[in-house]
Parts: structure tokens; sequence; C-alpha cells
């Protein structure tokens, strides 16, 4: 079987925000008892699929890993996500920041330690008062990581996280003939199916949706992205019109409309107890 | 005719030091006066390569990170035959804010807002600490939040994106012109290393500057031994080397560029040893060894 290595950002990882509420959950429900029953487009491809996207994640993340692991596949898909996000490792911290506001909730969660709460002051002081100056320095970095990609892996396929207009101001276009369409445009249509309102953010963490979508939509990806690898388009495009007749269970991606984290498990059917070896 | 591109920072950048000693010394000079009496008595490599063959026309800025260079270089690398592309330092970073704006209610994008080092930052808010203006306020507030990111270019997680970018930069320049040639404006480069897993948390940061390769900075620091002289503090504006350098070197170096063009090594490897001989006079590139602009401009035969 092929091997195939994903790298980005949430959209490329198996996890879900639910998950990471670990400390509600049973004991011994593991990881890899929910994405037995939760896929995503990276595991249902047919092929030896290793993903080594990280939630949050920015392009230097996306660079970083890919440089570091793709001579191991036969195929890479990279998950490219927003140009503005700032991913900053600090004494063994990661720091997943996109504005001066989640900086300033870093700096309340780091506030006791003098040294960092005086770096990540720095860093808001920075996303305030210069980023909104260097846009083109983001656009580029973006643009350069991505290049960078495809002259070491010309057959790497792109998958856009968030499409331009989300990311980008009117003034500013990317350079890459990259789509219109990102995956966080599946994930506002089905916030409006699940939730009522296409620009609601939910409460993360009884949000269960793996890679932030429903099964419904990853199989539907996994058949787009199938088509694509037999083509020379570097780029994932697609229609979102694609997912709007997907009908998924709410209860079975809202944890929080049960009573109880086991009330769901129960409803999900997921077996626990197997470990999943981390 | 082969037509020279030059593209960097302020080692590719001619300045007229009569303008900016003044703002030591109090007195008033026109913006426009003199080019043509210093390309005569302070003529740069870029003069010194300039002849029947070769035209040489530079975009170099003054304290701009290579990101700015890099894009001069995207807009107008395809008039030249040959470039020349001086790489500045990592650490630098180039906005591009609206001075005109400030200066002249007009717009006006071509002098871009650079620091280099957190000492720049700090004088420029001491320039604008008592501008109450609505652009007064929001540059301190620039200058103060750039301060903050040359502070953490300290950190070993945030210099490593700066050093990544500076890379891609390099790699995208030789991919659209694989014909470029480099000259390192600076020797130094940031070493990274992933510290043990099982070691101790550190809590300094995982890189340390190494010197790599041979730099024109080399050149000004031999030249700054053997003229052996520093202005005093409070004419920081004193010296006019173009380029930083004195023609006695840019001579030297012209001649090792030439030599160069002519090969296919993409980085020129500076001879030093060739600059250790040279006896330049120390009126002639420090305005602060005379009593006024006026006299230093005299003393130079530049009559405005």
């Amino acid at each position: 079987m092929k091997t195939l290595g994903i790298f980005g950002d949430s959209y490329a990882e198996h996890f879900s925000r639910a998950v990471t509420n670990r400390n509600v959950w049973p004991a011994d429900l593991t990881v890899d008892d929910i994405r037995k029953e939760y896929p995503c487009w990276g595991s249902l491809l047919p092929f030896n699929t290793t993903t080594h996207a990280a939630g949050g994640a920015d392009v230097q993340h996306c660079l970083t890993t890919f440089l570091e692991h793709q001579q191991k596949y036969d195929k890479i898909i990279v998950v490219i996500t927003h140009v503005g996000r700032h991913t900053f490792n600090v004494n063994n911290q990661q720091f997943k920041i996109t504005n001066a506001a989640s900086a300033e909730q870093f700096m309340r969660e780091w506030k006791n330690d003098p040294m960092m709460h005086k770096l990540l002051g720095a860093i808001r002081d920075n996303m305030t008062h210069v980023y909104p100056f260097t846009n083109e320095r983001d656009i580029l970095f973006w643009e350069l990581c991505v290049a960078h990609i495809r002259q070491v892996r010309p057959d790497a396929k792109f998958i856009l996280a968030f499409n331009p207009g989300d990311q980008l101001t009117n003034t500013i276009k990317l350079n890459l003939n990259s789509p219109m369409t990102g995956l966080h445009d599946i994930y506002r249509l089905e916030n409006a199916l699940i939730y009522g309102n296409k620009d609601i953010e939910p409460f993360a963490k009884w949000d269960a949706r793996m890679g932030h979508l429903t099964t419904e939509s990853h199989l539907i990806l996994r058949d787009l992205i199938l088509k694509q690898l037999d083509t020379d388009d570097q780029w994932l495009n697609f229609d979102i019109k694609e997912f709007k007749d997907i009908n998924p269970d709410i209860n079975r991606y809202r944890v929080d409309s049960f009573n109880t984290v086991d009330e769901w498990i129960k409803y999900n059917n997921i077996n626990t107890g197997i470990d999943d070896g981390k | 005719m082969n037509n020279i591109g030059v593209f960097g920072d302020s080692f590719a950048h001619r300045h007229y030091p009569h303008i900016r000693a003044s703002i030591d010394t109090g007195e008033k000079f026109h913006q426009d006066e003199g080019k043509e009496e210093f390309l005569r008595e302070f003529p740069t490599f870029m003069e010194y390569i300039r002849d029947d063959n070769n035209s040489v026309k530079t975009h170099g800025f003054p304290g701009t990170d290579l990101l700015w260079s890099f894009v001069q270089f995207e807009k107008y690398h395809e008039l030249y035959d040959t470039i020349i592309f001086i790489l500045t330092s990592d650490g630098r970073i180039t906005i591009n804010y609206d001075w005109g704006l400030y200066h002249d209610k007009i717009s006006d994008l071509s002098h871009p807002l650079t620091t280099s080092n957190i000492a720049s930052c700090k004088n420029a808010k001491a320039t604008f600490v008592n501008d109450s203006s609505a652009q007064g306020v929001e540059l301190y507030h620039i200058y103060s939040g750039l301060e903050k990111w040359h502070e953490l270019c300290a950190t070993d997680g945030f210099l490593e994106r700066e050093w990544i970018i500076y890379n891609l930069i390099i790699d995208r320049i030789k991919q659209i012109r694989p014909d470029v040639k480099f000259i390192k404006a600076f020797s130094d480069v940031p070493e990274f290393w992933v510290p043990l897993d099982d070691g101790p948390v550190k809590r300094e940061t995982n890189y340390r500057r190494v010197r790599k390769g041979v730099s024109l900075s080399d050149i000004m620091h031999i030249e700054d031994n053997i003229m052996n002289y520093t202005p005093p503090a409070q004419v920081p504006y004193a010296d006019a080397r173009q380029c930083h350098l004195t023609s006695e070197s840019h001579k030297i170096l012209a001649g090792q560029i030439k030599k160069w063009l002519k090969t296919d090594e993409l980085y020129l490897n500076i001879d030093l040893k060739e600059f250790e001989g040279i006896n330049p006079d120390v009126k002639k590139y420090f305005v602060s060894k005379h009593a006024s602009v006026t006299n230093w401009l005299t003393y130079n035969n530049i009559i405005l």
C-alpha cells in the first residue's frame, strides 16, 4: 500500500475539539476509540496515511514538518493554513496567536511568570501596532513556503484551509492561482446545519467534529481528493455546493445534546478501553 | 552596454552627508544640493564599476530588511543584465509607512520605515514622544512595537521564523534570476539547535550567532581600526563614508567585483587582505573633525 503524508493545521488533524476536553471523559475512553467512529478524510483515503498536522499550526509549522518528514511518503497532501496565523515557540511552549486578543489571553494565563508575561506582551504589542503594516510580509512568507514545498515535492497536492476572502483584505491578493474555496467554508456551512448559524463559533469542548467537519463531509472530501490525486491539479478546487445536501445527525456532533458524556458515548456506540498507544 | 542593477541596504545606498550632518549642527542645506559633487569626491564601488561598457543603478535603501529589497528586485530585476544583490542582516524589519502623509499631507510610500535594532527604535521613539498629532502618536506606537519585535528576535522561536523567511527569499531570488550575484553585508548568522529530550528545560534561547564567510561590514571594521577615530556621541551623523566605506576601499572592492562578475561564483569572496593597506584621510570622512559642515565641505572641495 502506498504511503501518504499529510501536513497542515487542524483541518488535517484527526482530532476534535471535544476530544481535548478529556478531563470530563471516562478514563477508559481513548482517542482511538473516538477516531474509529469518527473518521476524517485522511483516514478514509486508501493509503497508509500519517498526519503531521497540528491544530492552530501556522504555515511555518506546515513547512518545517514537511521538510522533516516528506521523504517518507509516496504521496503528499498539504493543508495550507491562514496567512495571518503566527505560532510562536518560546521556551518549549507553543502559543497559537492570531491577533492581539489571543495574545492577551495568553498573558492572563502566564501572569505569574514575569519573563513569559513580558514576551507575550511584546507579541501583543506587535500584533496591535506592527502587524497591521506587515501584511505583505506574512503573505510573502506564505507564498514562499508554498513555493518551496512545490520545489521540493512537485507532486505535492494542496488544500486551502481558509479561502482568500477570509484571509486577506481586498487590496492584497495571493499570487498562486489558489482556489477560492477552503475547508473552513465547509465548516461554516455545517455550522448553519448543526447550530443554525454559519458564523457561530461552537462551544469548543462539546463540538465532536473531527478536523472541524462531519463524517458526511469527510466522505465527500475523500472522493474529491481521490479525483484530484489522479490529475495534475496542485490545488483542490471544489464547489461548496457539493456539501450542501449533507444531512448530519446533530446529536452525533454535539456532545452538549446529552446530559452526560456517557449518554453521548452510548448513543454513538463508541467502544471504550482500547489502548491508543499514546 | 551591460546594465547592472544593485539591490540591498545602506551598503548599496549613497547618502548626502551634509544633509545628515546638518541635523547635528543645525546648519541648513537644500535636499538636492551637491549630488554630482559627492559622486565626484566620494565615489563608491558603483562609480568605479561604471564605465563605457557598464551602467550601474542602485535600488538600495538604508536600514531595510531583505524582504523590502526582494520586493524591489521583483519589480525591477528585468531591467538589468546583471544583478548584484547585497544581503543584509536577518534581524531587521521594514514596513511600508506613508511618510508623505506625515510630512507633506501627500501620500508617498517611496521611503519605507526601517529599524535594524532596539537602539534605532528607541531613538525613533524619542523623536515622536512629544508629537501629539494622530500620526505622531501612531508612529510612537509603531516604533514601540518594533522595539518589542527586536526584543522578540532574541528568542529562538521567533528568530527561527525570520531565519526561514530570510533563506526562502534567497532561494526565491536564485530561482527568479539564476545569474544573480550575492554580496554579504554582514557575516554573522544564527545557528539553532534542538535541546535534548531528556535535558533540563532551558530558559535561555537555543541559538547563538556565528561567523560565516566574509562581508562588507568586515571591510568597515578594518577601516575603523586603521582610522582609529570615534566621533563624539553628540554628532551621530559625523561619518561621511558612502555605503559605510571609504573611497579607497570602494576602489579595491570594485576591482574584486569586476573580476568576480566574470566568474560563476554566486557569492563574492572578499579578500580582506587587500584592504589592510589603505590609508584614508580621517578629516575627509568625518564631519566632526571640522568646526562646521561648511568647513568640511570646503575641505573636500565641494562647493554647493
